[in-house]
């Protein structure tokens, strides 16, 4: 498992740091930055964790980041953090798909519940996102035939009825059908249209 | 004028077709039969608030983005509405601008 950190980006420092301290004191990492422009500069866009933003800073805020980063296709989650209650903000920054708006003062567990929310999100898009380059790979390694073959085989037909369609025989399906398998890594048909069936769907969008 | 009808005006130059229901159970009767849509709706209606009707919506399988009306709200209430799956959330006293993005928006 890759290590998560909790991003911190708050031009109040003071905030930064009861927030860092706060989320280390349950055992997680947490790296701060005053400015959304340092934090642009460190940060990896590939990083796993979760990103707590605050609303108002100069010169780039916290929902100009947000757009930055979707830009860049991070998918970090985001929870917001605000001293200023503007119903408009929170509600764009919930559609452009932010986990939670937290007005500050915050309570510091209903915080960290947030946080395990966030990294838990990020968690299952990681996966999510591993599990279909994965599945992409074993696919771009079947020559055409056997992609042919296999695509037949998850509809359900048997090696006879291929073979009809594809015009070769019973025994060459059978041969693609075990490459198939083995290149899948899988050991039955079930599992190969599990692996698809399995595939996950993009989230769709609000 | 009721705001159903107000939303009918301001609606009518960007949707085709609106139709209009005074409580949340007689949409639901309907819904089987709509397509590509979206449903506009105060945060709470006479049977049932809209929270309710989002989950009841999701429960039952229905896609139908939710644009939900309010006012004087607090923030904690509007950010658990979009978490629950609201598509937008409009405050009133409604703008004709803000109405028609939001529903372009959604349908699109």
């Amino acid at each position: 498992m890759i290590e998560q950190s909790v991003f911190v980006v708050d031009d109040d420092e003071a905030v930064c740091d009861s927030i860092k301290e706060l989320v280390e004191s349950v055992g997680l990492h947490a790296q701060t930055f005053t400015s959304a422009q340092s934090f642009l500069d460190a940060y990896p866009v590939d990083a796993a964790g979760c990103l707590i933003l605050d609303v108002r800073m100069f010169p780039i805020s916290g929902p100009v980041l947000q757009q930055r980063l979707k830009e860049m296709g991070a998918s970090l989650p985001i929870v917001f953090i605000t001293g200023h209650g503007k119903i408009d903000i929170a509600v764009e920054a919930m559609k452009a798909g932010a986990v939670d708006f937290i007005r500050k003062p915050y309570h510091e567990q209903a915080l960290l519940d947030v946080v395990n929310k966030a990294l838990e999100q990020d968690a299952k898009n990681r996966d999510n996102v591993q599990r279909k380059k994965l599945l992409a790979d074993r696919v771009a390694s079947l020559t055409s035939r056997e992609r042919e073959v296999m695509e037949l085989l998850t509809r359900g037909l048997t090696n006879k009825v291929i073979g009809v369609r594809l015009g070769i025989s019973v025994r060459t399906v059978e041969v693609h059908r075990m490459r198939v398998l083995e290149k899948c890594g899988v050991k039955s048909v079930t599992q190969l249209a599990g692996l698809f069936a399995e595939a996950p769907e993009d989230t769709p969008v609000r | 004028m009721s705001e159903r009808e107000q939303l009918r005006g301001l609606l009518a130059s960007t949707c085709k077709n609106i139709e209009t229901f005074g409580n949340a159970q007689s949409f639901l009767e309907k819904i089987g039969s709509i397509q590509q849509a979206c449903l506009i709706a105060p945060a709470s209606l006479p049977d049932m608030n809209a929270r309710e009707l989002i989950s009841r919506l999701k429960r039952e399988g229905k896609y139908i983005p939710v644009i939900v009306l309010g006012e004087d709200c607090e923030m904690p209430r509007v950010v658990s509405l979009m978490r629950a799956g609201a598509a937008d959330f409009i405050e009133r006293p409604i703008s004709k601008h803000r109405l028609k993005a939001a529903v372009q928006r959604v349908l699109k």
